[in-house]
């Protein structure tokens, strides 16, 4: 159902037509507060692998470290305090990692923002103290490493990013309702990095370029290396306006699609 | 601020009988042309004279966007009424607010100056941008079974000098259906009051003036004529085919002009 936003709280469309066409405004009634827990997930491709029916040439992808900074978090545009380094390859059990709690007005679900950027303060969750502070002493906003496997081949890779996104106006399913508990859960999809467009609705998930870049064949592929592979006469990899003409920038601009909300909720991304 | 269709449209139903006069007051039908204007002959980063003889396209939908923030009353229920498929497809405000549509599909070749592609509808707004789609054409399109275009999304033909050397070359290059180019350069502040005879003119620039690119750099002609005959069909799946396309999608090459 579409939704609309009203003095920073979202009410279903029919219930606000319904309000409009009745002139009921009932200013004395208070709509009381819902407690809104937020936490975030990688889902099972972070936490265990993305099968090779996944991708489209038949790799498996398993991730040993997903760290993410994540900052700026509103609901309708109220503030969690702090900033988090979270190592989303740590198992969750399914249920996320939390990052804290909001007393927020009931009524509705609630719109959410967030930023994966660098930090210069983080909490560690699911990892340590050690490694918030790497993330905010190497400005990086995302660390991933794992390892592809085919046919017996392995490719390893590491590689780091510095991006800054603002994930907002995230459509939240959580409904808030007074007195009660509700979650909206920042969800990272990380089998965005390894789409094979930039633009196009349906790409593929695809490794079979990023493994052709390993150069010196020696089972890992660098960002060097992929920043070494000219993209511009590929079938795939399209980046319609944007000026990208090399694996590693591609990959770098999917890293601004990762964000979403309750799973596949989508999110406008700025920088 | 975000715009949104239904609460518009909610209002509309509240107000019942609104405005109408108001309406057409806010809007204004202007014709959309080819402009030929930017077809030149222009030569390629790797030294290559081109000219072309031909190239027809088929497009789908052209939008008209502004990048200010317009206050919903303005947009009201004109834009609701009158700019539905704007919300069809998410992500669609890429580029700006979408406040002007010429919908449908055209098939045209880009040399045929002045051909009107259609009246399209404009709000009130300060004009900053415009977007379209790509598609394959059709015989639906009003074109021949037998019209080479048909499941392509362009038709090129020309010719491409370098010194004493000179080569024909054609290609029939496919888009993805529905596959965007977002944020042509358009500068308009309609008034639809003193609009009466205005044309937008929809260019393709074959040479890129801002970034000093063609659309046709990095193809390498004489290495693409095998046989020597000094005629190429520059096929699919081959690296000039992918960089034709991979330019042919950039924003850097197209504009909307006002006539």
């Amino acid at each position: 159902m579409s939704n609309t936003k009203t003095a920073g709280r979202v009410l279903p469309v029919g219930a606000m037509g319904l309000a409009l066409l009745l002139g009921a405004c009932d200013a004395e009634s208070e709509p009381g507060e819902a407690t809104l827990r937020i936490t975030t997930y990688g889902e099972s491709y972070i936490e265990e692998r993305i099968p090779a029916d996944v991708l489209v040439d038949g790799w498996e992808l398993e991730l040993s470290r997903f760290l993410v900074a994540i900052r700026d978090i509103e609901v309708d545009g109220e503030p969690l305090p702090g900033s988090f380094v979270v190592d989303l390859r740590s198992p969750s059990m399914g249920e996320g990692h939390e990052l804290g709690e909001l007393l927020v007005p009931a009524g509705g679900s609630p719109l959410v923002d967030f930023r994966i950027g660098p930090v210069t303060e983080a909490e560690p969750v699911a990892t340590t103290q050690e490694v918030a502070l790497m993330m905010i002493n190497e400005g990086h906003s995302l660390v991933v490493e794992g390892q592809a496997r085919r046919d017996g081949q392995t490719i390893d890779f590491a590689w780091s990013f510095d991006n800054d996104t603002l994930y907002h106006g995230c459509q939240s399913t959580a409904e808030l309702v007074d007195g009660g508990e509700a979650e909206s859960q920042l969800t990272i999809h990380a089998d965005h990095l390894f789409y094979d467009d930039l633009d196009s609705p349906e790409p593929n998930v695809a490794f079979d370029l990023v493994a052709a870049a390993d150069g010196n064949a020696d089972g890992v592929v660098t960002m060097d290396e992929l920043a070494a592979v000219d993209i511009t006469g590929q079938s795939r990899y399209q980046v319609g306006s944007r000026d990208i003409g090399d694996l590693w920038g591609f990959i770098e601009a999917q890293t601004s699609t990762l964000g979403h909300i309750d799973g596949e909720g989508h999110c406008e991304a700025a920088p | 601020m975000t715009l949104r269709p239904l609460p518009i449209a909610a209002l509309a139903i509240t107000l019942g009988g609104c405005a109408f006069d108001s309406e057409l007051a806010d809007r204004a039908a202007v014709d959309v042309v080819v402009d030929s204007g930017a077809v030149v002959t222009t030569e390629t980063d790797l030294g290559y004279r081109l000219e072309l003889s031909r190239c027809r396209v088929a497009i789908d939908t052209i939008e008209f966007t502004t990048d200010g923030e317009m206050h919903a009353s303005l947009l009201g229920p004109a834009w609701d009424l009158l700019i539905p498929s704007a919300y069809a497809h998410p992500g669609h405000y890429a580029g700006g607010e979408v406040v002007g549509e010429l919908p449908g599909r055209y098939v045209f070749d880009w040399r045929d100056d002045g051909t009107v592609l259609g009246q399209a509808t404009l709000l009130r707004a300060e004009y900053s941008g415009a977007n379209f789609s790509f598609t394959r054409a059709r015989v639906e399109d009003g074109l021949a079974p037998d019209d080479p275009i048909l499941g392509h999304t362009f038709e090129i033909k020309g010719t491409a000098s370098l010194d004493d050397d000179r080569w024909e070359f054609s290609v029939l290059l496919d888009q993805d259906e529905g596959r965007r180019v977002v944020g042509l350069p358009l500068s308009l502040d309609l008034d639809p009051e003193s609009s009466d005879g205005m044309q937008l003119g929809l260019q393709l620039l074959v040479h890129d003036p801002f970034e000093e690119d063609t659309l046709f750099d990095g193809i390498d002609f004489a290495m693409l004529d095998d046989d020597g005959d000094h005629v190429i069909v520059i096929e699919p799946d081959t690296d000039a085919y992918n960089r034709l396309r991979r330019n042919a999608q950039a924003h850097d090459y197209y504009a909307v002009a006002e006539l």
